[in-house]
């Protein structure tokens, strides 16, 4: 396994352009390494099941979704914790959202200990998990 | 006087013959000469008929009374005619009388008593003048003219003629019906405004230009109807609706003819229908807004979110000490842009919300296309859905309330995102378009690959309370009807061939520059 490989990357999903670039400043400020993607699509496309780390995945987007990626990283056996922001949290959506096995789930705009505090987390669930036999 | 044979010889010489002559080739008189008795003793000129000369004869010897119509004959006016010309010497009268051919013509006769040896009237000349044509001509135009005051009375509320002369005086010539009562002013004191120049002097302020415009078209012999505002001698506010059409005559006079309206009530009426259109669009569109919440407070939590993570990417590295103070730059100008950018949404929403008096201005359909665009993206986001705008280039320029136009647009729009809410997500779009058609119009159409429409609610769609969602009241289309038709435009729907329902409405194009 390569040295990049191993190394926990934070996927950022969103089709905002300020939302990706902001959130990649953010988690950089604290050595994290970030990838950022416009669409669920792009991501799917390119994401490598042997790697670690964990998903910023925004609900609202063209085509196929928060939820889409989250059911297909799902139906593709892909374990990253997914953390799922949104602008507007109504009931049902936070309940679909965690139904498919997000992580975390929070409301824009966010705190930012808040989030890095979960991603800090989704990354040492994502190793427990990797380092388990 | 050769009164056994006044046309039969033909010498040219004869100083008399000359002048009978003469006489003859007048078309629309003839002299006559009588004898003291008043027997016609010779003819000269064929008043207007060609077969004079050869009937002439017949009529040697006959009384005046035969150059006169049968009515005039029975009263007696021959003979008072005669005894008038006998005692003045002169006497001259107008009426029917007969030409040579015994045919009524409208004439002018002058008869002229010559004296006799005894001081008494020894003969008489009769001149006629055939006035039939122009007596037609002025029956014509009085007729013309009463037919149209007649015409103006039963269609207006009053009709007038006005006069301005070449020297440029204005005269109030009739006014017939309730201009008194609806203006406040009487005739005279129409004609004293007219006569100081003051004739635009009861128009609006507002609306004078209007009724200038309306002057030079008149003047330049141009038909002309116009609604204006005139102020009453009260000073009250009417409307009027006036059809004015001009006349020239040849003496360089020019006639206007003149009929009017008061409209006001229905002007009332129109302006409280829109008053009324506009507090229900305002209303619809805060309702608009409520249900649109959901996609505007994820639209302006985009640019939120991003200032607070540059920022706290910014401090974040402030506090570690691992800061090259260059690269500070770029996020900190990010965070004043989208600053700028939650701005602007809010101001666009306040815009939108806010309550307008209708106003009517010029715009490009397809700004309007956009702006439409930026209130929705935020929905469509949140909906999963893709716009797509179609803007076709060259398309006129449209007058209109651009508030209200889109909301049009908006409406269908959401309908449009809403109706595509049960298909999948990959398959959600939603096409904005605009386009040119043949007439001048603009068209907005607004595709959606929702669920369609059945056939039935193709044709009640726009009805008032007519809905096929189950949270909504029903008043959307209806309302986005009215509004069209109120630019004079006109608003479809149908089903796609394919999947979803396209809806569609026109505007026709502002006219001038």
């Amino acid at each position: 396994m390569t040295p990049t490989r191993s190394e926990p990357t934070v996927f950022v999903i969103d089709d905002d352009p300020a939302m990706r670039h902001s959130l990649c400043w953010l988690l950089e400020s604290e050595g994290l390494a970030v990838e950022t993607f416009a669409t669920g699509e792009d991501f799917l496309r390119t994401c490598d099941p042997d790697r670690h780390g964990c998903l910023v995945l925004d609900v609202r987007m063209p085509g196929l979704g928060g939820l889409g990626v989250q059911r297909e990283l799902a139906a593709r056996g892909i374990p990253w914790p997914v953390i799922v922001i949104t602008g507007y949290a109504d009931a049902t959506t936070e309940s679909r959202v965690r139904a498919a096995g997000a992580h975390a789930f929070l409301k824009k705009p966010f705190d930012d200990e808040l989030l890095l505090d979960v991603v800090a987390r989704a990354i040492e669930a994502d190793r427990t998990r990797a380092g388990a036999p | 006087m050769k009164s056994d044979s006044p046309l039969g010889a033909r010498e040219a010489s004869d100083p008399e013959e000359r002048l009978r002559l003469l006489l003859d080739g007048l078309a629309d008189a003839c002299l006559c000469m009588l004898d003291a008795k008043g027997r016609i003793t010779g003819i000269a000129g064929t008043l207007g008929d060609a077969h004079v000369p050869s009937r002439a004869g017949s009529l040697l010897g006959a009384p005046l009374a035969r150059l006169y119509g049968a009515e005039e004959v029975a009263a007696g006016e021959p003979e008072r005619d005669l005894a008038a010309a006998a005692r003045e010497r002169r006497h001259e009268s107008q009426g029917w009388r007969r030409n040579l051919a015994g045919e009524t013509i409208w004439a002018h006769a002058v008869i002229t008593a010559l004296p006799g040896g005894d001081g008494r009237a020894g003969a008489y000349a009769v001149v006629l003048r055939d006035l039939s044509e122009r007596r037609r001509a002025e029956r014509a135009l009085q007729e013309s003219e009463a037919r149209y005051r007649a015409v103006s009375e039963l269609t207006s509320d009053y009709a007038y003629a006005f006069r301005i002369d070449p020297d440029g005086r204005v005269v109030v010539e009739w006014v017939t019906g309730a201009f008194a009562r609806i203006t406040g002013y009487s005739l005279d004191e129409m004609q004293e405004l007219q006569s100081v120049g003051g004739g635009l002097s009861i128009i609006h302020p507002d609306d004078q230009p209007i009724a200038l415009a309306r002057v030079q078209r008149l003047v330049l012999g141009r038909a002309d109807t116009s609604e204006f505002r005139i102020v009453t001698k009260g000073g009250e506010i009417r409307w009027i609706r006036e059809s004015g059409r001009p006349q020239r005559d040849g003496s360089g006079v020019l006639r206007i003819f003149g009929a009017a309206q008061d409209i006001t009530e229905r002007k009332l009426a129109e302006e409280e229908a829109r008053a009324r259109q506009a507090e229900l669009a305002h209303v619809l569109r805060l309702g608009t807004m409520g249900e649109m919440a959901a996609g505007l407070a994820h639209e302006i939590s985009q640019p939120l979110s991003a200032i607070v993570s540059y920022a706290r990417g910014c401090t974040r590295r402030l506090r570690s000490g691992r800061l090259d103070a260059a690269d500070l730059l770029q996020p900190i100008e990010e965070v004043a842009a989208q600053a700028m950018r939650a701005n602007e949404i809010v101001q666009r929403l306040l815009l939108f919300v806010r309550k307008q008096k209708p106003a009517r201005e010029r715009i490009a359909a397809n700004d309007l296309a956009r702006e439409v665009i930026n209130l929705i993206v935020g929905e469509a986001r949140e909906r999963g859905a893709k716009l797509e705008l179609q803007l076709a280039s060259g398309l006129p320029v449209v007058e209109v309330d651009k508030i209200q136009i889109e909301q049009v647009i908006l409406n269908l729009a959401r309908n449009g995102l809403e109706a595509m809410q049960t298909v999948p997500p990959e398959e959600r779009t939603l096409v904005i378009r605009t386009s040119a058609t043949g007439d001048g119009c603009v068209e907005f159409t607004v595709a959606d690959r929702g669920e369609g429409l059945a056939a039935d609610a193709v044709a009640r769609v726009f009805e008032p309370f007519f809905t096929t969602k189950r949270s909504g009241l029903g008043m959307g289309l209806a309302i986005s009807r009215s509004i069209v038709r109120g630019h004079g435009g006109r608003i479809a729907a149908r089903a796609n061939d394919g999947r979803g329902a396209t809806f569609s409405f026109t505007l026709p194009g502002a006219s001038g520059p």
